[in-house]
């Protein structure tokens, strides 16, 4: 058999082991250790799996990932996304539709100082869904709005899944974050555009909520100083090449344990159960990363993705239709793993691919981020509308339902992106 | 299997109390570099090395905690008992592919010797810590194997 077939053998035994619920690290392992040996020899195999667990967490960029988990966890414990809503309600509340605009206002900011998505769609489902009910928002234009939103923490820096997309491509972390900012203020933006459209369209939907002065505004203003104090030392660090991508974690999560701690948000308690979340996240998120460097390695000795990148690359279509394909594969593939899983588990795949087609890998991080960010609110298993219905207790599927005009909002983001790459590629082209 | 919950757990808060010192030292270098224009030799090294101790003590509390990653789109359909086959199964063979993980980890903590190059910090005591890890890791999966066999036999 040539190694082009094991390759595909491989990959056919992987998809099989995961939809009997193996664990993903632990398929990956197994399918890359067995496919190496096969083609290499047994001894070959054996030195692999004998340096890559070691050489890839002790591989310094790794050093980053336990530390924004950490800082998302601590930002979550310490309730700052209520703050955020409260001052997000106080100045878009009285609009039309306006509960639903500060709950996409909130997770932004949420999402500029956060990398993953649970601390904002907890906090919403928490804060924003009571106070829209109040108001006799529709219900699915409330959990719409909440579940889609609280997804902006990937897109917008700093972010768990361009974080990991640049450690596994060997693409600069700084230049993806930069690259995430204006599609995430985009996406924000196409959203409350549509909950303008739908609250114009049935005004009942969202009611007006009740008004401020401009005195209530500008009191209200104080809940935001902390993020913005967060979000310009960790970004503004990075981006002045003070510290770099992979210290900023450590810098972020420092800043949220002093900056909470001295608002008398963090206790003891707290912070330990933050450590802990953050400790078993991590511990996941390396499972899974372990089993894909193995995996890696198999791929590349059956020399697979590469025939498939330049095979597909001399495909006589339209790189459109290439590029269509992907979109598809990865919106399905949201619907299924979670956005870091679905990162890890295909970049040794699509990367090769992506590079053979000549397309931006910076770029190509931002779209693959909102591609996934869609399946993960969608059915049947996407990730992130699972969080949501287990910290509020509603029916998954009445999620489900309410998510379909914010997915149009998504998919015309990616087109927008597709058709003018300037708006990720921008900012880091400005970068020294 | 109490005593294992418990050894997991504890190798589960040296993990959590290595992410907080990996987060000083990196704060450190970076004020010392950026304000007295003195980083902390080999900081980048020491934070390396600390992440071996971040991620595989914490392994096994992971896993009975059931945190690890799986895709569920078929098997929660079926009756319990045969969910609780199948996990068997599939965490046997997982079970598999880590013994011969940890297996490779104990011959390479024999025989490495190296140092790094700022510190000297030897490599040998963290490759044992991953392979103890390593190994507890491995006797979780078995605790959780033997977990839902209990659980096809009561029935």
């Amino acid at each position: 058999m040539s190694p082009e077939t094991i390759g595909v053998i491989g990959l056919l035994i992987l998809i099989i082991l995961l939809v009997l619920r193996m664990w993903i690290g632990a398929a990956m392992a197994l399918v890359g250790f067995l496919g190496y040996a096969y083609i290499l020899g047994i001894k070959p195999a054996f030195a692999v799996i004998s340096q890559i667990p070691f050489t890839t967490v002790s591989w310094y960029p790794m050093t980053t990932v336990p530390l924004y988990i950490f800082m998302g966890c601590v930002l979550f414990q310490s309730q700052i996304g209520k703050d955020l809503y409260d001052t997000a309600y106080a100045w878009v509340g009285q609009l039309r539709g306006g509960l639903a605009s500060a709950t996409v206002i909130a997770c932004a900011l949420f999402a500029s100082i956060t990398g993953i998505s649970a601390p904002a769609l907890v906090t919403m489902g928490k804060v924003a869904l009571p106070a829209m009910r109040k108001y006799n928002y529709d219900d699915h234009l409330a959990l719409g709005s909440i579940a889609c939103a609280g997804t902006l923490a990937f897109l917008i820096p700093p972010s768990m899944s361009l974080i990991i997309y640049g450690i596994l491509t060997e693409t600069s972390i700084a230049r993806l974050y930069m690259a995430g900012f204006l599609p995430g203020i985009l996406m924000a933006g196409l959203f409350m555009v549509t909950i303008m459209i739908i609250t114009a369209i049935r005004p009942t939907a969202g009611p007006a909520g009740p008004k401020t002065t401009f005195r209530q505004k500008a009191v209200s203003l104080k809940g935001v100083w902390p993020t913005l104090l967060l979000f310009l030392v960790v970004l503004g660090g990075i981006y002045l090449g003070v510290f770099t991508p992979t210290e900023g974690g450590a810098v972020g999560a420092f800043g949220s344990v002093v900056i909470t701690a001295a608002m008398k948000r963090l206790n003891f308690r707290k912070l330990v159960d933050s450590v802990i979340e953050a400790t078993q996240t991590t511990a996941l998120v390396f499972l899974l990363i372990i089993g894909a460097y193995i995996l890696m390695k198999f791929l590349a000795v059956s020399k697979l993705t590469i025939l498939m990148g330049t095979t597909v690359a001399a495909l006589p279509v339209h790189p459109m239709v290439i590029f269509a394909g992907i979109v598809v594969l990865y919106i399905i593939l949201g619907m299924f793993l979670d956005i870091i899983s679905a990162v890890i588990l295909t970049i040794p795949v699509v990367y090769p691919l992506v590079l053979a087609m000549g397309w931006d890998p910076i770029w190509f991080g931002v779209i693959i981020t909102i591609l996934i960010e869609i399946g993960l609110v969608t059915p049947p298993v996407g990730m992130d509308a699972f969080v949501l219905a287990g910290a509020i207790d509603i029916p998954i599927a009445k999620i489900f339902r309410s998510i379909v005009p914010f997915l149009i909002a998504a998919i015309f983001c990616i087109i927008l992106i597709t058709i003018f790459p300037q708006i990720a590629l921008f900012l880091p082209s400005t970068m020294g | 299997m109490k005593i294992i919950d418990r050894l997991c757990l504890w190798l589960g808060y040296a993990s959590a109390v290595a992410i907080i010192i990996l987060m000083l030292v990196v704060v450190a270098d970076v004020c010392g570099r950026y304000f007295f224009n003195n980083p902390i030799t080999g900081a980048s090294e020491l934070a390396s090395f600390l992440m071996i101790v971040v991620v595989f003590p914490a392994l096994a509390w992971t896993a009975l905690e059931g945190k690890h990653i799986k895709v569920d789109l078929l098997v929660s359909r079926f009756s319990p008992r045969a969910q609780a086959i199948l996990d068997s199964i599939t965490l046997l063979v997982a079970l598999g592919i880590y013994i011969v993980i940890t297996w490779q980890s104990v011959l390479e903590s024999m025989s490495v010797d190296t140092a790094t190059g700022m510190l000297r910090l030897q490599h040998a005591p963290f490759y044992w810590i991953m392979t103890v890890s390593l190994a507890i890791f491995c006797l979780s999966i078995l605790v959780l194997v033997i977990r839902n066999i209990t659980r096809v036999v009561k029935r």
